[in-house]
């Protein structure tokens, strides 16, 4: 997702680690509104309420669970809130740090689909670190292979847009995963 | 921790009112055997009432000075209540400026620790000579000795923030008051009610030693310190046992105060890292 290109200024790049790190005595929409809070121009509250609301909605979590807290929550419920705090500021750089690296892969997938919706909807630069091939290939324009530290690889994703389950399990992916994974372990695999 | 978990949980421990009633029990009948214990041991050795009194004797002391022995408490619980509330404003405070400087940290900790070292009873009297024998050389006093847990846990609570929620702070451009604010402070919280349930303890005892030294002034004040060490040179071992009890009941009350103030601020943090 290199488009458009990254001009980020301070304040415009989001973060998702790889825990949720969500603080555990506000709530969701409380969690989704802290960066809201912390900027020194925030809006009225009510805007930045039915913002934090909005992107909640946006990655599925369900209106009833907006007042839980982090422990009342699901491990994936929980990096959805994560994945609307990063979102809910309208970053032109996302930073991803294996965000889906603890959860289940139906999550991933899905977790991974959302994320294309609000880019389509609204694009920004993403960097994604991942260890999973597939989710590599599901979600960039461009795979740059790293091994200790240095680029070894580096891949302009051939899939269609949009990425839906077709791509997934079109030949193209498989083929486009192969190379990945080629270059990763060697031929011989 | 899981619902299921929690479900577990309060099969095997009881969660139910009956069950923590029953775990009661044992307790209950430790105290039942020491009474009797000490009724037969008076008994036995027919020690002089001076000397130890009957459990049986203390109750009827407790029972004929009720009225002294409550307005006691109730002026020994409100200076330990105004101590233990100033050690909370002041601990937090003094800690609040130690988290947010490193130079403050280092000028001011080693005086915390000095303040847990000295041993209060010697600044006692020089207290009195400062501020007289009265009812706020009391509160001084126990602000002194309950201070130093609410300083050492809220510092600790203030400068162990887990490091990526420091990160994400910093990622969103917080300044220093508002990561003090928004996630130092909450984060201290359960440390700040650790503290206070070392402290409340510790402001009972400190009004009460408190009372000893302005009781000897001959003061107009009627703590049940002073109460004490009045019965004691009158020996009159019952009563004075008897505010022995009335003290105990009054340090569980308040420790009973922080520990439910505690739970319900702290609900929302619980099984959470």
């Amino acid at each position: 997702m290199i488009n458009p290109p990254a001009q980020a200024k301070l304040g415009e790049v989001a973060f998702v680690f790889q825990q949720p790190t969500l603080l555990p005595w506000r709530s969701a929409i409380d969690n989704v509104l802290l960066p809201l809070q912390l900027r020194p121009d925030s809006s009225c509250a009510d805007d930045t309420k039915s913002r934090a609301k909005n992107e909640l909605l946006a990655m599925e979590l369900r209106e009833d669970s907006l007042l839980l807290y982090p422990r009342q929550l699901s491990g994936g419920m929980r990096m959805r809130v994560s994945l609307a705090r990063a979102l809910v500021t309208r970053p032109s750089v996302l930073l991803l740090d294996e965000p889906f690296a603890a959860l289940d892969d139906m999550l991933r997938v899905t977790l991974g689909e959302l994320l294309l919706r609000r880019w389509a909807e609204r694009p920004f630069t993403t960097v994604l670190v991942t260890h999973n091939i597939g989710e590599a290939a599901m979600l960039s324009h461009q795979v740059l292979v790293m091994q200790t530290g240095k680029v070894i690889k580096r891949f302009d994703n051939p899939l269609p847009w949009p990425r839906d389950e077709i791509v997934r399990t079109s030949p193209e992916f498989g083929v486009f995963y192969r190379a990945v994974s080629d270059s990763l372990y060697g031929e011989k695999h | 921790m899981s619902m299921q978990d929690m479900n577990q949980r309060s099969v095997i421990h009881g969660d139910s009112l009956r069950g923590r009633l029953f775990e009661l029990v044992p307790a209950i009948g430790l105290t039942l055997i020491a009474i009797v214990l000490w009724q037969l041991i008076v008994t036995w050795f027919q020690l002089p009432p001076i000397l130890l009194p009957s459990p049986l004797q203390v109750f009827h002391a407790g029972i004929a000075e009720a009225s002294v022995l409550m307005r006691a408490a109730w002026i020994t619980g409100t200076a330990a209540v105004c101590g233990f509330a100033l050690s909370v404003v002041v601990g937090t405070a003094v800690a609040a400026l130690m988290s947010q400087s490193r130079l403050l940290r280092l000028a001011l900790y080693p005086y915390v620790i000095l303040l847990q070292t000295v041993p209060i009873v010697a600044i006692a009297p020089l207290l009195i000579i400062w501020s007289g024998y009265e009812f706020r050389t009391v509160v001084l006093i126990t602000l002194v000795i309950s201070l130093f847990p609410i300083i050492n846990s809220v510092t600790e609570g203030l400068m162990a923030i887990p490091q990526d929620r420091i990160e994400l702070f910093r990622l969103y451009g917080a300044s220093k008051f508002q990561t003090l604010w928004r996630l130092r402070i909450p984060t201290a919280i359960r440390f700040l009610m650790m503290g206070c349930k070392t402290s409340c303890g510790l402001a009972v005892i400190g009004a009460i030693v408190a009372e000893f030294f302005v009781g000897n002034g001959g003061a107009n004040y009627a703590g049940l310190g002073t109460l004490m060490t009045g019965w004691q040179t009158l020996g009159r071992t019952a009563p004075l046992i008897a505010a022995l009890f009335a003290s105990t009941l009054l340090g569980i009350a308040m420790f009973a105060f922080v520990h439910i103030l505690s739970s319900t601020l702290l609900s929302r943090w619980m099984n959470q890292d």
